[in-house]
């Protein structure tokens, strides 16, 4: 096996004239925790079953953790966990019950089964509630019994599809460190399908978007961030007036400068550099308190390279 | 053989756990259990041991009634309830979740029958007092023992075909109710078609033949109908397919 848990090449993938996955090349390097980001209808999904042999290839070739999807499919689905876009639990039997029956599928034996459920649960803060039926219980308690689920086995790679959709904010930030907390304590490849793009800066060692099918990119946050995300500064301070702005709107190196109460939010062409801007400002009578220079999100950088791509940004928010 | 008992063991669980607690899962056994263990061996009486086909026969009703419907929740369930994407990502092979399934279904019907026939034993031997011990008739055990488990069998493999292509429990449902009733209806109408003189020599040869010989021959049909159907049913049980169909 490579370093790579994953590996693509030009992976295809069609529904009658529609190419769902479009030569898609990829290399998820073993105990990352990768993000596979895009809009709804991009292809993430048909991906994911693809790489689990759960759909066939309609050309290029794909390897997960050294087993080809076409003719290993079995091994993959032995050495991988699951959360699919839906939780996938049993309703009808309890928490226990559930992870019961995952941990004799994959044969874990009495002892190791029972300790296991026992470890996960308690790390979940699920094991007062074990005897629950999985019909009683909130969404993101749902979700958390899944990513237990699929960690089950102590499988070298786990598949996770829009893991927290749906969930609160409270519950997705829950499951979002539970999900980094046993993946870098076990030592598992996570690959993550997502559009929650705060989710996935803060968790993921490395993304790539797709769209149409198509990769668009593959890199590491910070890297996209830098490639197609736009420089932006924060400045505190007084005396701000319509005229400084729009005069401060003017300059070719400002694309938007916005001011919130004392707070003037600026978006910045490639390039411009700060302290130039803050003495023009103080030139111009502004009071200035405290100056915060940052890189745009990953979600301006991902709207960007989505309409660098031609994708309407109103689509990709979708 | 551990992975097709891991998927019966699921099976069964749910079917056990569907019932709600405890009280509710005997309230829901409680008619099947009085009718065919209490009200027609008390009904009855004499005839339940001097027809030799007639407990056998009545305990078959179990299976056809029961077997379809549960098996047509198989799959059609697992597609409705979003939990078959989820099983068929797991290392379980076709073979073992289909015969899983199939096993489970066949399990809980044959149970149900057993439970039945040893609590009518119990109901006509406390009845008879002080009178010989009640015991079937040797064509009645082998119905009981063997012809409801084939049957079940049958009727199984019938509703977890139609259960692989349905969308929703209630088509699965639908489309085995009208199988069935394609089979029960068409059965009599296709000897109704048969000219008199044909209708004739076969209701002659119904009475004087050996019914042993007839239920055996009628057994050996049924086999051989659930091996054809669970073949064709492995046959069309493939991942891609089903995924597609989610």
């Amino acid at each position: 096996m490579t370093g790579y848990a994953i590996e693509t090449k030009e992976m295809t993938r069609c529904f009658g004239a529609l190419r769902a996955v479009d030569r898609v090349s990829l290399q998820v390097p073993t105990g990352s925790i990768f993000g596979f980001l895009g809009p709804n209808g991009a292809g993430k999904t048909t991906t994911l079953r693809l790489l689990l042999g759960l759909l066939e290839l309609n050309g290029g070739s794909a390897t997960v953790l050294g087993y080809d999807v076409s003719t290993q499919a079995a091994s993959i689905r032995e050495h991988t966990g699951v959360l699919l876009e839906h939780d996938g639990l049993y309703a009808r039997l309890s928490i226990y019950d559930n992870l019961e029956f995952f941990g004799r599928v994959y044969h874990l034996d009495v002892r190791t089964r029972q300790a296991r459920i026992q470890e996960l649960l308690k790390h979940l803060g699920l094991w007062d509630r074990r005897d629950a039926d999985v019909t009683k219980l909130s969404k993101g308690m749902k979700q958390k019994v899944a990513v237990a689920r699929a960690l089950l086995h102590r499988p070298s790679l786990v598949f996770l599809d829009e893991p927290s959709a749906g969930l609160d904010p409270v519950a997705a930030v829950a499951l979002r460190e539970d999900i980094q907390n046993l993946a870098r304590k076990e030592g598992t490849t996570i690959f993550l399908t997502t559009h929650n793009l705060a989710e996935a800066e803060k968790i993921c060692d490395c993304v790539g978007v797709i769209r149409k099918g198509q990769l668009l990119t593959q890199t590491s946050p910070a890297e996209l961030r830098s490639q197609t995300g736009k420089a932006t500064a924060r400045i505190v301070g007084h005396g701000f007036s319509d005229s400084s702005l729009a005069a401060l709107r003017a300059l070719p190196q400002v694309e938007s400068a916005v001011l919130r109460d004392d707070e003037l939010h600026l978006e910045l062409g490639p390039g411009t550099e700060i302290p130039p801007l803050v003495t023009w400002l103080v030139r111009e009578g502004i009071q200035i308190e405290e100056v915060h220079k940052g890189r745009g999100s990953l979600e301006e950088a991902f709207v960007a390279l989505m309409q660098e791509n031609g994708q309407e940004h109103r689509e990709v928010l979708s | 053989m551990k992975d097709i008992s891991t998927v019966v063991w699921k099976e069964l669980s749910e079917f056990w756990r569907a019932r709600g607690g405890s009280r509710a899962r005997l309230m829901s056994f409680l008619p099947i259990f009085f009718v065919f263990g209490v009200f027609w061996p008390l009904q009855g009486r004499e005839a339940w041991v001097t027809v030799p086909f007639l407990p056998g026969f009545l305990f078959m009703i179990l299976p056809l009634t029961l077997a379809g419907g549960t098996a047509a929740d198989s799959f059609a369930g697992e597609r409705e309830r979003h939990t078959l994407e989820t099983l068929l990502a797991t290392r379980l092979s076709d073979r073992d979740i289909f015969a899983g399934k199939v096993l489970a279904t066949t399990i809980y019907c044959t149970a149900l029958v057993w439970a039945c026939a040893l609590i009518s034993l119990i109901t006509l031997n406390v009845s008879r007092g002080s009178n010989p011990i009640f015991w079937y008739s040797e064509i009645s055990v082998f119905l009981i023992a063997l012809g409801t488990p084939l049957l079940a069998v049958l009727m199984t493999a019938i509703g977890v075909l139609v259960s692989l292509r349905a969308a929703t429990v209630r088509s699965a449902a639908q489309t085995f109710s009208i199988v069935t009733l394609l089979v029960f209806i068409g059965v009599p109408l296709l000897i109704q078609a048969l000219p008199p003189a044909m209708q004739a020599s076969l209701v002659e040869m119904v009475a004087t033949a050996n019914m042993t010989l007839v239920a055996l021959a009628a057994g050996t049909v049924v086999l051989a109908a659930s091996i054809a159907l669970l073949a064709l049913g492995i046959a069309r049980f493939q991942r891609t397919r089903l995924i597609l169909e989610e």
